[in-house]
Formats: structure tokens, sequence, C-alpha cells
């Protein structure tokens, strides 16, 4: 074993109030040792285009149950930066009402009827694969009261999976 | 009959010390010689080259797609651990270059730079990459462990203390693995291992295969530190067992083979096949050190000769700054040693380079300049073996006997890891005393 000389006390000092040893007997709990959450995402991008990047650790360990009353001004904020003429929109939301609903970021789905993200009728039961998620967010954000503003920012131009999606279990297309 | 008898004794005691020398070996050839084929790394090799070729294609029909080029650095990254081909490593700080330059801010990428630097030993601009990822905030726990990693590197332990305790968080591998660096850094070795030992135990719970070889990969290191040899031989083939082409394990078990169990042709043999498979210059200090214990002066020399000309070589800035440091100032040219030492101490102002720095003034005649620099930044702030041994040499220099014969033996405890060479320097010092 190899003996230390220690002369000098400039570490030493440091050292002397450090962390309590690794003992033999210490119980080894491997809860999080593989696991920690590192993100959390009910409708896609939000978390993404809304919480930034100082706020990512804290937005991605909050309770959705709370993430409204801790989040909501920020993204009000972020949504009046991203558009500053904002005013209403489809929904007939105004920013804060919009952005209230948005930071608390999950996935609503009702149990009765048809599950869609947006069909022009049905608003937020689900989301199915073929969904056109993000352009509804971008006219959401974008399109104004009437859905028809700055047609060049409220659609992402992508209309469908560039692969056909799956009729039974996975579902998903095969990857490329 | 007396003198048959004597004669029968004397042949006795020869045949036992043949038989009996080669059983004390802990090293055998039969344990690791299934490890001896570079069919193992080729394997690794081709998984990771296919992987690059298609998100290389990736890139191809979508040039300047971040996504693909944050994927290709990484890999390109790893491909440099596993070739040795520095290129690789060049290729991916540049494909992060790129995307730092046109998307400024990203934490992952700022992170991937810093990790990149501290590969290069540049220890300054990892400083400033993960500075700056620290301060956006996003993933502050991996940004916490790597700015501790630097701040170890730079002999800054009081803030690297304070960033881990921030986060400690004993049941989580990455926070584990730093505190062991911290305890190894603040020389208490043995609770290190015993970390390094909770770390493994995690590893193994978590299933991970590359993890799990290289936590033991590590630890069997550390038990070498401690001298324990055949804990460290027996924990390095656990780690070839999860990872058959872990290199850093084979040199391990050929620094057994040489220092522990003096067999050199074994060593180098080891580090023969190590060097035909991964073109790094490192092999070449080991052998040289081989043929130093051999007494082979013109074999020292063509490696020590080689591995200066590979080593110097501008494609590999830092990484080899230390090594060419101390061999200089063993070689005569120790005025060039003292302008490496001091740009390393700017890189990395750590007790191990202020010793290189002591080192070199030393070898330039200047023993009280090197007494001052030992005293100021090494003595009693590492125990590092290399650090006590060249401490010792420059105290006895200096007439300070006694405080020569305590750094002195305390760095011949650590013979095994010092190997055979400069033990045998020190027992030299030793008797000079």
């Amino acid at each position: 074993m190899k003996s230390i000389l220690k002369t000098g006390f400039l570490a030493l000092t440091v050292m002397a109030l450090s962390f309590t040893a690794c003992n033999e007997d210490d119980p080894i709990t491997i809860d999080d040792s593989r696991y920690m959450q590192e993100d959390q995402m009910g409708r896609p991008a939000i978390n993404t285009v809304f919480v930034s990047a100082g706020d990512k650790d804290g937005f991605n360990v909050t309770t959705p149950s709370k993430q409204g009353a801790a989040f909501a001004g920020k993204f009000n904020d972020q949504l009046l930066a991203l558009n500053p003429a904002y005013s209403t929109n489809a929904l007939g939301l105004d920013a804060a009402t919009f952005t209230s609903v948005l930071a608390t970021d999950v996935l609503t789905v009702s149990t009765q009827g048809k599950t869609t993200f947006f069909d022009g009728a049905n608003v937020l039961t689900g989301r199915a694969l073929a969904d056109d998620v993000i352009s509804v967010e971008l006219l959401l954000i974008f399109g104004g009261p009437e859905g028809t503003g700055n047609p060049g920012l409220a659609d992402d131009n992508v209309d469908a999976n560039d692969k056909a999606f799956l009729n039974t279990f996975p579902y998903l297309a095969t990857p490329h | 009959m007396k003198n048959i008898a004597f004669i029968l004794l004397s042949i006795l005691t020869v045949l036992a010390a043949i038989l009996v020398i080669p059983e004390n070996r802990i090293a055998h050839s039969t344990d690791y010689d299934p490890y001896l084929n570079e069919e193992h790394l080729q394997k690794s090799q081709k998984e990771l080259g296919s992987r690059i070729e298609f998100w290389e294609q990736k890139l191809d029909a979508a040039p300047g797609n971040f996504v693909f080029q944050k994927k290709l650095a990484g890999l390109y990254a790893a491909g440099f651990k596993l070739s040795g081909d520095i290129g690789q490593l060049r290729r991916s700080d540049s494909l992060l270059q790129q995307i730092n330059k046109r998307l400024p801010g990203q934490v992952g990428v700022l992170q991937s730079l810093a990790a990149n630097a501290v590969t290069r030993h540049a220890f300054r601009e990892s400083e400033s990459y993960i500075r700056e990822a620290f301060g956006i905030g996003q993933n502050k726990f991996a940004s916490s462990l790597m700015l501790a990693d630097v701040m170890l590197e730079r002999g800054n332990l009081l803030e690297a203390e304070l960033l881990l305790r921030d986060i400690a968080s004993r049941s989580h591998f990455d926070y584990l693995i730093r505190e062991v660096k911290l305890h190894d850094q603040a020389d208490e070795l043995d609770e290190a291992v015993r970390c390094m030992e909770k770390a493994a135990d995690l590893a193994k719970a978590s299933g991970d295969a590359a993890v799990i070889n290289w936590s033991l990969s590590n630890l069997a290191d550390m038990y070498g530190h401690q001298g324990k040899v055949k804990k460290s031989y027996g924990t390095y083939l656990e780690a070839l067992h999860y990872n058959p082409a872990d290199l850093h394990a084979l040199k391990g078990i050929a620094w057994i083979a040489f220092s522990q169990d003096k067999n050199t042709g074994e060593a180098r043999r080891i580090l023969n096949f190590l060097q035909s498979i991964h073109p790094v210059p490192d092999y070449d200090l080991l052998l040289a050190e081989i043929a130093a214990y051999e007494q082979d002066k013109s074999t020292e020399e063509k490696y020590k000769k080689q591995f200066i000309a590979e080593a110097s070589k501008a494609q590999y800035g830092n990484m080899y700054k230390s090594y060419l440091c101390q061999l200089k100032s063993d070689e005569g040219e120790a005025a060039e040693a003292w302008q490496i030492a001091r740009q390393e101490v700017k890189e990395r102002p750590h007790p191990m380079s202020y010793q290189l720095l002591a080192w070199a003034a030393y070898r330039k005649g200047n023993k009280a300049e090197a007494l001052d620099i030992m005293e100021k930044h090494v003595i009693g702030q590492t125990g590092e073996p290399k650090a006590l041994y060249h401490a010792g040499v420059i105290l006895r220099e200096n007439g300070r006997k006694e405080d020569a014969n305590m750094q002195l033996n305390a760095a011949l405890d650590a013979s095994f890891e010092l190997g055979p060479v400069v033990a045998k320097e020190i027992e030299t010092q030793l008797s000079r005393l």
C-alpha cells in the first residue's frame, strides 16, 4: 500500500471537511443508477420551443400539475417573442389562456369519440400517428384568430410521413 | 562427503529456484492468450464503421444537417478511442465546431467539445466550453461532473469538491466515479478504491457490458496502485471477459508481466501485439523501459527516439507533452524540457506539472530553483509516486537528507507502479544518503 507524505496542509484542509466514507456495509441502492429523468414531453415540440435552456432541467422534473403555475408566465413571454402580433388564435384563446394550456404539458385523451390532435371539429382528443401535429401547433401560434395569418410560418409543409404507417402493431413505419 | 552434500544442496537450490520462480509469477499466458487476437478489435471497429457509414450517407444527402453531424461527431470520438487514429478525433472536433458556429449555445455540443478537448489534453479550452455549457444551465448535472473533471485536471480540488457536493448522489454511477477521482487526488487511495468497487457493483447491476468493462479496467489500475498486484491481474481478466477488445487491460497485464514478474519476454510479446493493432506512441515508452531493465541501451534509445519523433507531431497537440518533458529532461535536453513544462503548468497547474518543471530545472543544473518549485507546488500536495521520487532526489541534491529519505521511501512503496528501473534508481538514491 502506498503510504503518503503530507507535510503541506493546503489540500488537506479542503478534504478534511470532505465526504463520508464509501463503507463496505453501505447498502447499494440502484434505483436511480441507470435511469434519470432527462426529458418530459406531452405535446410534441412544446417543451423544445417554449422552455429556455436554463429552465430545461427544472421543467423536465416538474410534475405536470405544477407546470402551469411555474411556467405559464414564461411561456407567455416566449409566445409573444415568437409572434409579437399575437391576439387570439383559431381556438379563440388569448395569449395568457393559450400559454396556460400549453404550460401544462400533457397529452389529453378523450375516451369517447375520435382520437385526433385537431381535425377541424375535435380539438386535442388525443393524437393519431398521421396527425399533422407540428402544423397544428404552428397554426395556433402564428395563424391568428382566423387561422389564416402568417401563411409562411403557420405550416411546416410536411403533410405526411415519408413512409406508410402499418395497419397492425407496432403501427409505426418500418425503420429506414 | 561434506562437499558432495554441499554440491547436491546447491543443485537442489538452483533447481528449486528455476522451478519455483515461474510458479510465483502472476501473469500466465494461458489466461490472456485468447485476447491477443486482433479479431476482437476488428469486430468492434467494424460495428462502429458501419454506423459511421450509415450517418455519413445521411449527411451526404442532407449536407449541414446538425443532427447527423452530432451523431457522427460522437461516433468519430468513439472511433478514435478504438483505433488511436488522431484523424478521427479531429473529424469529430471539426463537425462539432461547424455546429457550434452555426447554432451556438447548444449544451450537448459544448459538452462534446469539452470532452474532446480533455482527450487532447487541452484543458484550458475544455474549461471554457464546459463553463459556457454550465452557465446555460441545461443538463447541469452532466456539466457539473465535467467541470469537476477539468478542475481536478487543472489542480483546483476545491472547486471540484464544491461542484460535486452540490450534486452528490452516491447511487448514481456517473457521480460516484467522480468521487473516486476526488479521493484519488486527495491521496485517499483506499477510500478511492472502496468507492470504485461500489461503482463497479452499480455497473454490474446495470448489466451494461461497456460500463462494467470500463469500471473493472479502472479498478484493476487502482489495485495496482495499492500494490495488490494479484487482485489487479484478476480484475483485468474480468474486464477482458466483458470486453475482449479492452487494450487498456492488456497493457495493464503487460505491465504486471514486466514490473511484478520480471518476465520481459512476455511483456514485450503483449506490447508488440498491441502496437501492431493500435498504432499510438504509448507502447514505445514501455518497450524502452523494458530494454532499459535488460540494459540493452541501443534498443532503449531506439524506442525513445521513435516515441519522441511520433509524439512530437503537431497533430497530437498536448497529448504527450508530459512524457516528452520527462524524456527530454533525462536525455540531456533539459532546456527544451523546461519550456514544455512551463506550457504544461499553464495548461494544467497541477502538482504533477510542477514536478515536471522542478525536474527540468534540476536537470538544467538549477537545484535551488528546483527545490523551491517542489516546496511551493508539489511536496505535500500529491502522493503520486513519480512526484515523490523526483522530490526525494531534489531534496537530497540540496542536502536535505532526512526529508529526501522520507520521500524516497514513500516512492519505493509504490515500486510496482513505478517499475523496476525506477525502483532501482530510488534504491541507488537511498544508498547515497
